[in-house]
């Protein structure tokens, strides 16, 4: 195979990659069986020219994705390439640490055979529609290499909180409302906070959520979960649920309509040793998306909202939205060397737009644990384009 | 044609864009060819010379490397909306993005090889061997659509320690030692520092200085006028700068699964064209001194950059001497970013299991496209 030019610029985060001091936070949100079918049409199902031989549908009865926060507080590759460039002989470089915001929703992949029918049983995997991180390094190498729809956000957590509770916001470089001379600026995105744990185990929360079991049987399934499936959820009546897919795809530099390269990538997040599993009482999770016509789409078409549904930013975050963004100012004046710039303003909360209505989700079940996690990409699925001759 | 799918996530803005009120600070210094060669080889000479039909190499001719800290107020799209998001506001109306960027750039030729071939497809691009952008769409659709090696850096602009001087820092993330343990951080990598502009009570400028030709007020006149007026700039610059920058990138993908291994090898170029141009001054070179930070992954960042020997500092941090350009100047204008095309793609061998893509060619150099789209067809 043709080999790729390596520069300074593509010092990439190649996988395999593991992490450890894994801190992960789990929340079920409902979605529609309509919005989820218009996603997997719009990415997955479509003829681009030709169609992948697989078709994906909605899972019955499990129509909720998972919005997931995960901090990586020690990444490193495992390519054995990212240490032969250096020379060293060890298998890990590229340390970083990173925070990263998804949402996931599982699907089933359908084998298709040339006459376009269903042949045969289907695979479980899951579907990552958005996914933020705070890492450059991380985005480059997410979009560029397994395709994920990542983009760089600036995420918070607040400090102090009791142990695995969260209050995280997420901000993204967008606009507020779009008009021709509106400005671009960090707009808030993402509001969550966890107001305690839950005064009962899993098994009486399914008990009292029977709606949750058969996205339980997923989650529980997927290892992405917990370690034994609790009382009352049965096993998933599907293979697979470790499998990631994403659409791998990059614009034509002339044609913004056309890609130079199409395909379906599958990875798959392997967690271990997995530790201090929480639950939270879900009546005082707050999670809020914020309403910018930066964002609109996305929740329009992710949660079948019309518009926000409580007015104003979370109570966390209103005085932040009457005093506006915090911003480093430019210096009017820098000494001459070694004489550096004023550092910029640390990032909090405050350095975001708050200044919108907002879409609040119950969340259905929410979750914390600790781990180890290892992430490899299984193969490229479907090269759109380039079939055999 | 394979669909795009627009990314209902995405905040991307796609070019061409429209940048007015820009300003620029320039600073030019000799390049040594055999690095500019060695650049040309590793990124745009790919594969076997006569099978790719041109071969790149160092613009004799203005053999110098440019370091240019851009500040863009407004940025505005022009790019058609596209077909995906139609039922979205289009990209024009959504509003402006400032942004800044920092770039190397050095003039490259490239040749077309055999008969008429050295006509039609030879031409002046600009390779850019190092560019970062503080705005985290741009640098995705840089790197992406483009194929321009763009990082996201911090940019921080400002005025030194005199009026009218200027200084820029660039600071990116990197590993701060090349032991397997480090981990990464946003490390300080280029300090540029400049006196205030010329005619300045600093003292006179050296006589072999560009300056020399501009010092009399009828020629400063000469230069705002004709830089007003019309595009000529690059005459009256004395050709330290380049009214229009058709540029040469390698856009290149991984392999999911085997990222040493490409899944798609192009040469992408787009153009920058500069109008408007006012306010054109120089800076005293003596009074310049520019620094790059070579510590821990950075070496790798100045591997195809020849630097020029350097004082040394007095700032313990500096792990590269500072030095001072050959020339340095700034002005404001108006920049056009268009004329996005591929102008050649690399045949892909893409293992035993599925038959390697061709390659494809469109190498008409700019000056022939309008007589060619007149009397010949658009492909080769």
């Amino acid at each position: 195979m043709t080999d790729f030019i390596e520069s300074f610029a593509t010092q990439q985060l190649l996988p395999p990659w593991e992490a450890e001091k894994v801190q992960s936070w789990g929340f079920v949100v409902r979605m529609t069986e309509r919005r989820i079918r218009d996603y997997l049409d719009t990415y997955f199902n479509g003829a681009y020219p030709d169609r992948a031989p697989y078709h994906y549908t909605p899972v019955p009865d499990a129509h909720f994705g998972l919005l997931s926060a995960v901090h990586f507080g020690r990444v490193a590759s495992r390519n054995k390439r990212t240490a032969s460039r250096l020379g060293d002989g060890k298998e890990a470089w590229d340390h970083l640490q990173h925070t990263e915001v998804y949402l996931v929703f599982p699907a089933l992949r359908y084998p298709v055979n040339a006459d376009n029918l269903l042949a045969g049983e289907p695979t479980l995997v899951w579907v990552e529609p958005f996914i933020f991180s705070d890492n450059d390094s991380v985005v480059f190498s997410s979009r560029e290499i397994w395709g994920s729809d990542m983009y760089l956000g600036t995420i918070t957590r607040q400090v102090g909180l009791p142990r695995h509770q969260l209050h995280l916001d997420l901000g993204t470089w967008g606009t507020r409302q779009f008009t021709p001379r509106s400005k671009a600026e960090m707009v808030s995105v993402l509001h969550i906070r966890t107001g305690g744990d839950s005064p009962i185990g899993l098994g009486e929360i399914f008990k009292q959520n029977p709606h949750l079991q058969p996205f339980a049987s997923i989650l529980v399934s997927s290892g992405g979960f917990a370690g034994e499936a609790p009382d009352g959820v049965p096993p998933s009546p599907y293979a697979g649920g470790d499998e990631l897919n994403n659409l791998k795809q990059f614009r034509d530099c002339f044609d913004m309509s056309a890609a130079i390269y199409r395909a379906i990538v599958a990875s798959k997040t392997t967690h271990t040793e997995i530790k201090n599993i929480n639950l939270f009482d879900t009546s005082k999770v707050e999670i809020a998306f914020m309403w910018s016509d930066g964002v609109r789409q996305l929740l329009t078409t992710m949660f079948d909202v019309e518009g926000p549904n409580e007015p104003g930013p979370p109570p966390d975050h209103g005085q932040a939205a009457k005093d506006g963004p915090v911003t480093t100012p430019d210096p009017s004046f820098v000494g001459p060397p070694p004489a550096h710039f004023p550092k910029p303003t640390k990032n909090t909360p405050n350095v975001m737009d708050w200044q919108m209505d907002r879409v609040v989700l119950k969340a259905e079940l929410a979750f914390s644990f600790r781990s180890k996690a290892r992430f490899e990409v299984a193969g490229t699925i479907h090269s759109y384009g380039q079939t055999p001759d | 044609m394979i669909p795009y799918t627009q990314s209902v996530a995405s905040q991307e803005v796609p070019p061409p864009y429209h940048f007015p009120g820009v300003t620029v600070n320039g600073f030019v210094w000799e390049a040594h060819l055999d690095k500019v060669q060695a650049y040309c080889d590793r990124f745009f000479n790919l594969g076997d010379a006569n099978a790719r039909g041109f071969t790149y190499a160092p613009a004799a001719v203005w053999p110098y490397a440019m370091l240019l800290f851009i500040d863009y107020p407004v940025m505005i799209s022009t790019s058609p909306t596209p077909a995906a998001v139609l039922d979205a506001t289009p990209y024009s109306d959504r509003g402006i993005v400032s942004q800044r960027e920092v770039f190397v750039a050095f003039p490259v030729i490239r040749r077309g090889i055999g008969g008429a071939r050295m006509i039609t497809d030879s031409t002046l691009e600009w390779a850019l061997p190092f560019i970062v952008v503080n705005e985290p769409n741009s640098a995705v659709c840089g790197r992406e659509m483009l194929g321009m090696e763009k990082l996201r850096a911090l940019i921080q602009t400002g005025e030194s320690s005199f009026p009218g001087s200027f200084r820029g820092q660039v600071n990116l993330p990197g590993w701060p030692s090349l032991r397997p343990t480090a981990m990464q951080q946003m490390m300080l990598f280029l300090d540029v520092d400049t006196g205030p502009t010329v005619p300045t009570f600093r003292g006179s400028p050296d006589p072999s200085s560009l300056w020399t030709l501009f010092r009399s007020r009828a020629a400063g006149d000469a230069i705002d006028a004709l830089a007003t007026t019309a595009d000529f700039i690059e005459t009256v610059s004395g050709g330290t700068f380049p009214t229009s920058m058709q540029t040469v990138s390698l856009k290149q993908f991984r392999d999911a699964q085997d990222p040493q291994k490409a899944i798609y090898q192009a040469l992408v170029s787009c153009r920058s064209k500069y109008s408007r141009i006012q306010n054109f001054q120089f800076y005293k070179e003596d009074d310049v001194q520019i620094r790059f930070y070579k510590r821990g992954s950075f070496g790798e960042t100045l591997r195809f950059i020849e630097l020029p020997p350097g004082n040394p500092s007095n700032d313990p941090a500096v792990a590269r001497d500072a030095f001072s350009p050959m020339a340095a100047f700034r002005f404001n204008a108006n920049i056009d970013f268009d004329n996005m095309r591929t102008l050649h793609t690399f045949a892909i061998d893409r293992g035993s299991k599925l038959p390697p893509t061709p390659s494809s060619s469109d190498l008409t150099a700019p000056w022939l496209r309008p007589w060619r789209g007149l009397f010949g067809s658009r492909s080769s």
